[in-house]
C-alpha cells in the first residue's frame, strides 16, 4: 500500500449549473454538445424531430428504435441543453430542451414495465431493451430514449429542414442563421432550459 | 427523526475542475472530505450492528445482484438457497439508504437512534431503485428505495454515486469470493451481505452520467472513478492511515 500509484485527475461537469470549486480550479463553462455557434446562437446542437407534438412530447421524452435509420441514432448524440424543434406537418409547433438522463426520473420509473433491460446510459440517452415507451405493439426490442422539457408551445413556424420521412435531423448553424424566427426560438428555449436545469440543481432534484 | 428518513438532507455537489489535480489530493480533499464521511465511531457501530442483525436467522442476506439476466439478477424476491434464511438480490439501494440514514444521524447528533434490526424485521430496507417488469411479476417482498426514503436519495441528487471498495459480487473465477462460494455457501452470502451494506466498504464518487472523469488524461474503467483500482487504492490508504489513524479500534475493524 505504500507504493500506491499517483495519477492526475480531472473532473468535468456535463451539466450546466453544477458547482465548480474556484479554489481548486478555474470556473468551468457549462458543457453542452458543441457546434461553432454563430453570433447570438447558444452553444448547443439543435435537432428537428419530425414526430411533432405528440403524447410523447407532452410526456417529456423522446423514444426511437436503436437502429441506424431515419435519424433515430441522433438520440445517442444529444446532450443536456440541446434544443429540439418539434415538426408537425411541416410546421414547428413546439420547442424543447434535452435534460440530463436520470434513471430515477418518474417518467422512466412509471414506465419501467416497458424497460426490460437497461443496456447503458449516457449524459442524455438511455439505451434499453423492451417496448417503446409510448407506442404499443412495436416489435423492436432495442430502443433509445431521452428526457426533454417542452418550453415553448403553440408555435406555427415553417419547418427548419425539409425531410422526407425521417424521424430526426440536425439543424445546422447555416439553417438557423437564415431563419431568425427559429434562431430566436432556439435562443429562448436554451435560456429557459438553463434556468430549468439551474432550478433543478437548486432544489437538489 | 423517524425510521423512514425524508428529513430533507442535502449534500454538496462534486467538484468539477479542468485543472489537473494529484489523485492523492483529490481523494483526500474531495472524496473523503468530512462532509461526505460518516464519523469513524459510527461506522464501527454500524458494522457491529450489521453483524449483530445477522444473528437473527430470519434476516435475509441482502446481496448485490449478479449480471443482467438469470435468477441472480432478479431483485426484491426472497430466494431459498437452503441456508436456513433467504437471500434477496439487490442493487446499491440498501447501501445508499444506509448511508443516508447515517448522514442524518450525524446531522441530528448523537442522541438520534437508528434501529437497524427493526428495519430488517419490518422489511423496510430498500433493495432496488426500480423493479423491472419481470421482477415486479414475482411479487417482491422487499421495497423500493423511494418508498423507504420518501424522497430522492441525497447522494444521487447531489451528483454522487456509491462505490464499493471490495467487490460485492464475484467477478471472475479464482477470486477469493468465487472460491468461497464453492467452499462455504453460507459464509459466501454473509460476506457478500456485509460487503454490500458495510459503511467500511464504500465511498462516494461523482456520477458518471453527470461528470466526465479522467485519470492521466484517460477515461477510467467504466468512465467511473469509483471503479478504478488506483482510486480505490488511495481511498483504502487514506482511510487507514489518516481517517482511522486516531481510532485504532475502527482501523482494526477496517483491516
Amino acid at each position: 500500500m505504500r507504493n500506491t500509484p499517483e495519477a492526475i485527475v480531472r473532473v468535468i461537469s456535463r451539466v450546466p449549473g453544477r458547482v465548480d470549486h474556484a479554489d481548486k480550479a478555474p470556473i468551468l463553462k457549462p458543457v453542452c454538445s458543441s457546434v461553432a455557434a454563430a453570433p447570438d446562437l447558444p452553444d448547443c446542437r439543435v435537432f428537428q424531430i419530425n414526430q411533432g407534438v405528440s403524447r410523447e412530447t407532452y410526456s417529456g421524452f423522446l423514444c426511437a428504435p436503436d437502429r441506424r435509420a431515419g435519424g433515430w441514432h441522433l438520440l445517442k448524440e444529444m446532450r443536456p441543453c440541446d434544443v429540439i424543434l418539434h415538426n408537425v406537418n411541416a410546421k414547428i409547433r413546439a420547442i424543447s430542451v434535452v435534460e440530463p438522463m436520470n434513471l430515477d426520473d418518474e417518467r422512466l420509473v412509471s414506465r419501467s414495465n416497458r424497460i426490460r433491460r437497461v443496456r447503458r446510459h449516457s449524459a442524455a440517452c438511455l439505451e434499453y431493451d423492451g417496448e417503446h415507451l409510448s407506442i404499443d405493439g412495436r416489435q423492436e426490442t432495442a430502443f433509445l430514449a431521452s428526457l426533454i422539457t417542452t418550453v415553448i408551445t403553440d408555435l406555427t413556424l415553417p419547418y427548419a429542414r425539409r425531410t422526407y420521412g425521417g424521424y430526426a435531423v440536425e439543424v445546422g448553424v447555416k439553417d438557423l442563421t437564415a431563419r431568425p424566427d427559429l434562431a430566436d426560438g432556439v435562443r429562448k428555449a436554451w435560456v429557459a432550459g438553463q434556468a430549468i436545469l439551474d432550478g433543478e440543481d437548486d432544489e437538489g432534484a | 427523526m423517524n425510521d423512514r428518513g425524508g428529513s430533507g438532507l442535502e449534500l454538496r455537489q462534486p467538484a468539477a475542475f479542468r485543472a489537473e489535480i494529484p489523485l492523492s489530493r483529490y481523494v483526500r480533499e474531495e472524496l473523503l472530505s468530512n462532509d461526505l464521511l460518516i464519523e469513524p465511531a459510527l461506522i464501527l457501530r454500524t458494522q457491529l450492528a450489521l453483524e449483530e442483525t445477522l444473528r437473527e436467522t430470519e434476516v435475509p442476506y441482502l446481496v448485490r445482484k449478479q449480471g443482467t439476466s438469470g435468477p441472480r439478477s432478479l431483485r426484491g424476491k426472497e430466494t431459498d438457497f437452503g441456508l436456513g434464511r433467504p437471500v434477496v438480490f439487490t442493487d446499491n439501494s440498501p447501501a445508499i439508504w444506509l448511508h443516508q440514514r447515517l448522514l442524518e444521524i450525524r446531522r441530528v447528533g448523537d442522541g438520534a437512534k437508528f434501529n437497524l434490526a427493526a428495519s430488517f424485521a419490518q422489511r423496510s430496507v430498500p433493495v432496488a431503485l426500480a423493479f423491472r417488469s419481470d421482477e415486479s411479476a414475482r411479487s417482491p417482498e422487499w421495497p423500493l428505495l423511494r418508498r423507504c426514503l420518501r424522497q430522492s436519495a441525497a447522494v444521487w441528487t447531489a451528483g454522487w454515486k456509491l462505490s464499493h471498495i471490495l467487490p460485492c459480487s464475484p467477478r471472475n473465477a479464482g477470486t477469493p469470493l468465487a472460491t468461497l462460494e464453492a467452499q462455504d455457501l453460507a459464509e459466501y452470502f454473509r460476506v457478500r451481505f456485509l460487503r454490500n451494506l458495510s459503511p467500511f466498504n464504500y465511498f462516494l464518487t461523482p456520477r458518471p452520467n453527470l461528470y466526465d472523469m479522467y485519470l492521466d488524461g484517460v477515461r477510467p474503467l467504466s468512465a467511473d472513478l469509483g471503479e478504478d483500482p488506483r482510486v480505490i487504492a488511495w481511498v483504502v490508504r487514506i482511510l487507514r492511515e489518516e481517517t482511522f489513524a486516531s481510532h485504532p479500534d475502527v482501523r482494526d475493524a477496517f483491516d
